[in-house]
């Protein structure tokens, strides 16, 4: 072959054609054939998904008073592998961390691309931080935005506020029930990064705004909690009980204005209290209500009409032999009519009265009062109470549960009952959630009153209140319950005390009162209970612990809603201001 | 003969072609270098973005801190703490000290009539006016 200008033109071009057909190849190879796999790799390296979180909603009370918000704070976190000099980074961040340099510089020398050096740091603190770094020119730190929940209302209304674990999760309470609508829902967006760690904003990807979580308005107002609060803690002070428990509700919604119990806990500080303060007790715990049940019996003699408020009944005097045992009085007493019975509080009449009914129809009201099952208020750790299967009755029941013995209750549901007399006779879901907003205030759930039912006729209710007004006089057992300027409606209870052994403790008492005010006209229903107060012998009763506080309540919780007075003269000489003991017969105790 | 014929051969330069080429050159450099430069300016434009971002962070951040601040200081537990704390010798006021200004029936009559009185408690409409 002649080695001529033709040949070598064509010898070159078929190098050229052969080389540039492997390059062709190989980007062929790399991107289609390999695309995926080094994309992928690229991503890897470049690409990150950058959480955008949701910023949780808040709970306020039905004033918008806040009740939980959010504290902005950073988590400050370390990438070791672009920090050259690990000691200058800790130097210049140490102080403000409030951390030993030393102990900074070896996390910052790890090599680890994540290293989390201090979390809840505030705001002005992180920007010092920036400042020291940008300063220095010193690379290898982020910050994490994060928040931290505040309860600028402390230990007030705490237990139904509830608080959140490590994780930001609801753990009890109004944050716990609630948590599908306060936490929000977190976004993302995926970014481009150099190799400073600098985000590439051209090279945005994929966003999803966050969604931030809606705020819950409670039906609480705080105005009335924090009386209700004060008055607890000035009982607790002077009874020393285990426990105490006052709930306000609104009887013609069921909406829940107030409630606490004692003792309690900061909720913005949760690991330092006790689970026992914790607990809400309006509805975990369950006591034997003792006479406020006895207005279970009578409305439902009176709505069956077995009887009327004028029927005469003979109450023993006090001594009622029945299925072998002996049921007492506290104090002897004749004849009294149903509206005396429960005026007086007989054991006796009420439990005639129940004899009268029957088991089958006591146990129907007493279920038909919504004991025995939980009330489905929007509260962690609601107990149903107890009430005894009418298949295990026993012939003493009948005269037992009347009076409150053998039937355990959680004290919501017993203001719910007595709210069922302050209505007209319909039970209401108790309420602690009003309506629940999206970040622009626009509602996204509003919780109507709902009546779950009739329970007993307007009729009978008007013949109860009347008797339960008759309670709060001087024929009655409270007597210090009363209000100037109004008419008050209530029930005293003092109950032995459960021994968890068996049978009672001898002389611990669960004391209470529930009523509520205006009678004819209720604004709202109260409950205050005390477990076991120390008071002195013979004086641990409803009617001379829990119903002066009730009256100190009500009457401030009057003043703070305006109530117009019903009233001209005062209902009885003696007054809730007035802590001046006055000699009670021993009848009119309970 | 031929190298004669040679010589006197001339070529001619296209000029026209020759600026077709150049056009064709520069324009493909100029795209080149605004695509570079608008690339420059995308991402000074993103490093901006990104710096206001962060700012705009940072003010949401401390508005938050301020509005936590404002819940905490103006909450009832914290002004109630106060209260007691700095003895204002705020006093409250007895019951009995409290008059209340009945609700107008007559609303839609009269004017700005002065409406009577009544002191919580025993008496629901007193006889008694205020004037100032």
């Amino acid at each position: 072959m002649r080695w001529d200008a033709q040949t070598r033109a064509v010898t070159v071009c078929c190098g050229l054609v052969g080389l540039f057909s492997v390059y062709s190849f190989r980007l062929i190879d790399l991107q289609l054939v390999k695309h995926e796999e080094y994309a992928a790799r690229a991503a890897e390296k470049h690409v990150h998904r950058q959480t955008i979180y949701a910023k949780r909603g808040m709970v306020r009370d039905i004033h918008d008073e806040v009740l939980a918000n959010n504290l902005p704070v950073e988590t400050v976190v370390g990438d070791s592998s672009l920090i050259r000099e690990p000691m200058a980074v800790a130097e210049a961040i140490a102080n403000q961390l409030e951390v030993d340099p030393r102990e900074l510089a070896s996390k910052l020398s790890s090599g680890t691309k994540y290293v989390v050096l201090k979390q809840e740091v505030s705001e002005a603190r992180a920007e010092e931080i920036r400042a020291n770094l940008r300063a220095a020119r010193l690379k290898g730190i982020r910050f994490e935005p994060g928040f931290r929940r505040m309860y600028p209302n402390g230990s007030l209304l705490a237990q139904v506020v509830g608080f959140l674990d490590h994780k930001h999760d609801g753990m009890m309470g109004i944050e716990r029930t609630m948590q599908e609508f306060l936490q929000g829902t977190d976004g993302f967006r995926y970014i481009e990064i150099d190799r400073t760690g600098r985000e590439l904003v051209p090279y945005r990807g994929l966003e999803k705004p966050a969604k931030d979580g809606c705020d819950v308005t409670l039906t609480i107002d705080l105005g009335l909690q924090s009386i209700i609060e004060q008055e607890l803690d000035a009982a607790c002070a002077q009874y020393r009980p285990q426990r105490a428990i006052a709930i306000m509700m609104r009887p013609a919604t069921g909406e829940i204005l107030a409630m606490s119990s004692r003792p309690t806990f900061d909720p913005n500080a949760p690991g330092e209290s006790k689970p026992e303060q914790q607990k809400n007790g309006g509805i975990v715990d369950m006591v034997e209500p003792g006479s406020t049940f006895k207005i279970v019996a009578t409305s439902a003699a009176l709505e069956e009409k077995l009887v009327t408020p004028n029927t005469s009944i003979f109450c023993e005097n006090g001594r009622f032999q029945y299925a072998g045992r002996v049921l007492r009085d506290a104090h002897p007493m004749g004849v009294l009519t149903v509206h005396q019975i429960l005026a007086k509080s007989s054991n006796i009449g009420v439990a005639k009265l129940a004899l009268q009914l029957g088991d089958d129809k006591l146990y129907g009201y007493i279920r038909k009062f919504g004991f025995g099952e939980k009330t489905g208020v929007a509260l962690t750790g609601e107990i149903p109470g107890l009430v005894i299967p009418l298949n295990r009755w026993t012939k003493l029941e009948i005269t037992r549960i009347p009076m409150g013995q053998s039937v355990a209750v959680t004290p919501l549901q017993l203001v719910t009952a007595m709210s069922i007399i302050a209505n007209g006779g319909k039970l209401m879901k108790p309420l602690i959630v009003a309506k629940i907003t999206d970040p622009d205030g626009r509602p996204v759930v509003t919780f109507a009153p709902e009546v779950i039912r009739q329970v007993v006729s307007v009729e009978t209710t008007k013949k109860v209140v009347s008797a339960l007004k008759d309670v709060v006089s001087k024929q009655g057992t409270a007597q210090k319950a009363a209000v100037k300027g109004f008419k008050v409606a209530g029930k005293t209870g003092t109950a032995q005390k459960v021994d968890p052994r068996g049978g009672y403790y001898q002389g611990r008492y669960v004391t209470s009162f529930v009523g509520f005010m205006p009678a004819d006209d209720p604004r709202f229903s109260l409950l205050v209970m005390l477990d076991d107060p120390q008071t002195e012998p013979g004086e641990a009763y409803g009617g001379l612990v829990a119903a002066p506080i009730f009256a100190r309540m009500a009457e401030r919780a009057a003043n703070y809603l305006d109530l117009r007075p019903t009233e001209v003269e005062p209902q009885v000489a003696g007054s809730a201001n007035n802590p001046k003991k006055e000699s009670l017969t021993a009848a009119a105790r309970d | 003969m031929n190298r004669s014929t040679r010589r006197n051969v001339t070529y001619s330069i296209k000029v026209a072609s020759i600026l077709k080429m150049v056009l064709c050159t520069a324009l493909l450099a100029v795209a080149g270098l605004s695509y570079v430069y608008f690339k420059n300016q995308e991402q000074q434009y993103g490093n901006i973005q990104r710096r206001l971002e962060a700012e705009l962070a940072r003010l949401h951040a401390s508005n938050e801190v301020v509005n936590a601040q404002i819940a905490s200081l103006s909450s009832r537990a914290f002004l109630e703490k106060k209260l007691a704390k700095d003895s204002l010798g705020l006093v409250s006021i007895a019951n009995d000290q409290l008059v209340r200004l009945n609700p107008r029936r007559d609303r839609d009559r009269a004017g700005d009539a002065l409406r009577p009185v009544s002191n919580r408690g025993f008496t629901t409409t007193l006889t008694t006016t205020f004037t100032k």
